[in-house]
């Protein structure tokens, strides 16, 4: 049994788990539908679990896969863009979307050690793209920032 | 049928307004962007610029979606050809023959080829667009509520089935879906369900959000956990990008074989350009005069490969339009800009929103014109552009998906939603399962829900509605023959991963050539 097949299966008794208990609340003319769907993935999550527990010939034992799930996962590079991204979403309503989306290109751009003429054209290139279409053409109110707000 | 005739002449002089002509040359250029850098997919493509279209009228957009999605299925053979890495997974075929002319020489030639074999392809597939879908369309008028049922049930079977290598997890795939579709209000009921105090949830989960997270965000997620791999040079070609007229007819019968191919694969729900693009390279080498030449350089193996993954454009498009079941990915978000634009697959499109549709249908016509133009001058420009770093493109791509997410209801609430969606949609493709069948399950859920209960409500809670017609039993039918898809599908594999081995290994040959 693969952990990282074992790891899916709980995870989807425990999300099949919750909306059963959530679907509970509901008046019971609403709760039939929900019910049905929800029974539909346990089903089919316990199909699976079965199937698993097949594929073991009687040796219940669970092979930890995650190694090979994982084999070229970078922890450092991918936590520093989710990390980067968190922040720049924070920062776009703080200090308004082009100042945080310039700040957070530079950064993810210097962390991959990209060359400086290669950084500057992406951003006029990707800024002047999104003032364009979404600024002038779809009237987009991009956020200016709270910040920038209460200055002016 | 006249009405017919009037209506094709109408969508093509409608798709020919300069507005239009502008979206399809921007469209396509995008398009083969995109297809030509390793990495970035169709369905990717078609998610991150799908808010550009909301500003516009529903056919320009929907001509804006198609053009994007024709040029990066042609796109993905230019890296195919000159890196030896395809663009898209649909120009995997293309690369055993195309790098191998580039490497004696005639990288000029192979391109000339894929783009000339793309575009008679894509052409050729409008025939079945125009004569297949109004028919189905007319079928689909029959449809009540618990036709609508079991419709929307083959749709998430039959792509749930296919497009994993465990059927159980695709499935599981799409009941995942069908349960965050309940989000929302109850549409029988008037009920919140599931919103946990949020009221941005009242309509459910927005579908854009989600195929912006699920396709473009958790592409970046996935490029960023790997290390940075400098892109090989294209190579420099001096050859003329054109065929002589010799050349063309030498690849006329395997562009119409592979169009055919192409087509049908493209109808079958589940399939797609790259099943496709194997299919046609093995027909073109059984058929040829040299099938010595294949592997070695031969321009029927790029033309078969090329006109049968661009013929799936065209014949995917009919049972995503008339029945609402996308043949594949990209299909599944060009429903969802359908979706957007307030426009419901099915008779409708032929009926009362006609004049869009075959608007679309004239300027898909038109987009495989520019496709060839774009393609056959931009070569040697989108050949530079196939080498852009991952680097580069992975803020790049979040920025979009954040402004495209942000756009559509001027709400960070939907940025955090893409981005929920796009760490569901990474952990999914972690864990080998589907996320088209979680789409296609948040679009086809609440259409499914509608008829089960409306039926219910109808028969007062009588289940013997849901089988009380010939076409609920024959829609029964084929859910459950698509359940048995999985074994059709691995005679399919079986040649696609031959086909695979035989490119693995030139891969390892080169190499071994480059290191000495």
């Amino acid at each position: 049994m693969k952990k990282s097949e074992l790891s899916v299966v709980i995870f989807m008794l425990g999300f099949c788990a919750f909306f059963f208990y959530e679907t509970l609340q509901l008046p019971p003319a609403a709760q039939s539908y929900p019910k049905f769907v929800i029974g539909l993935l346990a089903v089919l999550t316990l199909m699976q679990l079965v199937k698993m527990a097949c594929s073991c010939h009687g040796h219940f034992s669970v092979v930890n896969d995650l190694p090979e799930v994982w084999t070229h996962f970078l922890p450092k590079q991918f936590f520093t863009f989710l990390g980067a991204s968190v922040l720049f979403f924070i920062l776009m309503i703080f200090i308004g979307f082009y100042p945080a989306a310039i700040i957070y290109l530079l950064f993810m751009m210097h962390f991959f050690h990209i060359e400086k003429k290669y950084m500057a054209i992406t951003i006029v290139v990707l800024m002047v793209l999104i003032y364009v279409v979404f600024s002038e053409f779809l009237a987009v109110p991009l956020p200016d920032g709270l910040l920038i707000e209460e200055l002016l | 049928m006249e009405n017919q005739y009037a209506l094709m002449a109408m969508g093509f002089v409608n798709a020919l307004s300069p507005m239009n002509i502008v979206i399809m040359i921007a469209s396509v250029t995008m398009g083969i962007i995109i297809g030509c850098m390793p990495g970035l997919s169709a369905a990717m493509g078609v998610a991150l610029l799908l808010p550009l279209t909301f500003g516009m009228e529903p056919s320009a957009g929907l001509i804006m979606l198609g053009g994007i999605y024709c040029g990066a299925i042609f796109g993905g053979s230019i890296s195919a050809i000159l890196i030896h890495t395809p663009g898209t997974p649909a120009s995997a075929a293309t690369a055993i023959d195309g790098y191998a002319m580039t490497l004696k020489g005639k990288a000029g030639k192979a391109l000339a080829t894929a783009c000339i074999a793309s575009f008679w392809g894509g052409l050729l597939s409008c025939i079945s667009l125009y004569f297949f879908a109004p028919a189905l369309a007319k079928l689909a008028m029959e449809f009540g509520s618990p036709e609508y049922f079991w419709l929307s049930l083959f749709g998430l079977t039959i792509i749930a089935g296919i497009n994993t290598d465990s059927m159980i997890l695709g499935l599981m795939s799409g009941a995942f879906g069908l349960v965050l579709s309940t989000i929302g209000m109850d549409p029988m009921q008037g009920v919140e369900r599931f919103m946990f105090g949020q009221d941005s949830l009242y309509n459910g989960i927005n579908i854009t959000c989600a195929l912006i997270g699920l396709f473009s965000m958790s592409q970046a997620f996935i490029l960023a956990e790997k290390a940075i791999v400098q892109r090989a040079k294209a190579a420099k070609f001096k050859d003329r990008i054109m065929l002589s007229l010799q050349e063309m007819k030498q690849i006329t019968p395997t562009v119409l074989r592979s169009w055919i191919i192409g087509n049908i694969i493209g109808i079958l729900p589940g399939a797609g350009a790259s099943i496709a693009c194997f299919l046609g390279y093995n027909e073109a080498k059984r058929f040829s005069k040299h099938p010595e030449e294949f592997g070695n350089g031969s321009i029927e193996g790029i033309a078969g490969s090329e006109a049968a993954n661009n013929a799936v454009t065209g014949g995917s498009l009919i049972p995503t339009l008339t029945l609402g079941i996308p043949g594949e990915s990209v299909t599944a978000v060009l429903m969802g800009g359908l979706i957007i634009h307030g426009l419901q697959p099915g008779p409708e499109l032929f009926t009362k929103y006609a004049p869009m549709t075959y608007t679309f249908f004239g300027g898909f016509v038109v987009i495989q014109f520019f496709m060839l133009l774009i393609g056959l001058l931009g070569c040697r420009l989108f050949a530079k552009i196939a080498r852009v770093s991952d680097a580069i493109l992975i803020p790049s791509i979040f920025v979009l998906c954040v402004v495209g997410s942000f756009a559509i209801n001027n709400s960070a609430f939907d940025v955090k939603v893409m981005f929920v969606f796009g760490i569901i949609g990474y952990l999914m493709r972690k864990c080998n399962m589907n996320t088209a069948a979680v789409v296609l399950a948040l679009i086809l859920g609440p259409l499914g829900e509608k008829g089960l209960r409306r039926s219910l409500s109808l028969s007062g809670g009588d289940t013997s509605i849901l089988l009380s017609t010939n076409i609920c039993k024959i829609l029964l039918a084929l859910c459950l023959l698509s359940l048995l898809s999985p074994f059709i599908m691995k005679f399919f594999k079986k040649e696609k991963k031959a086909d695979e081995a035989v490119l693995a290994e030139e891969d390892k040959e080169i190499q071994e050539e480059n290191k000495k």
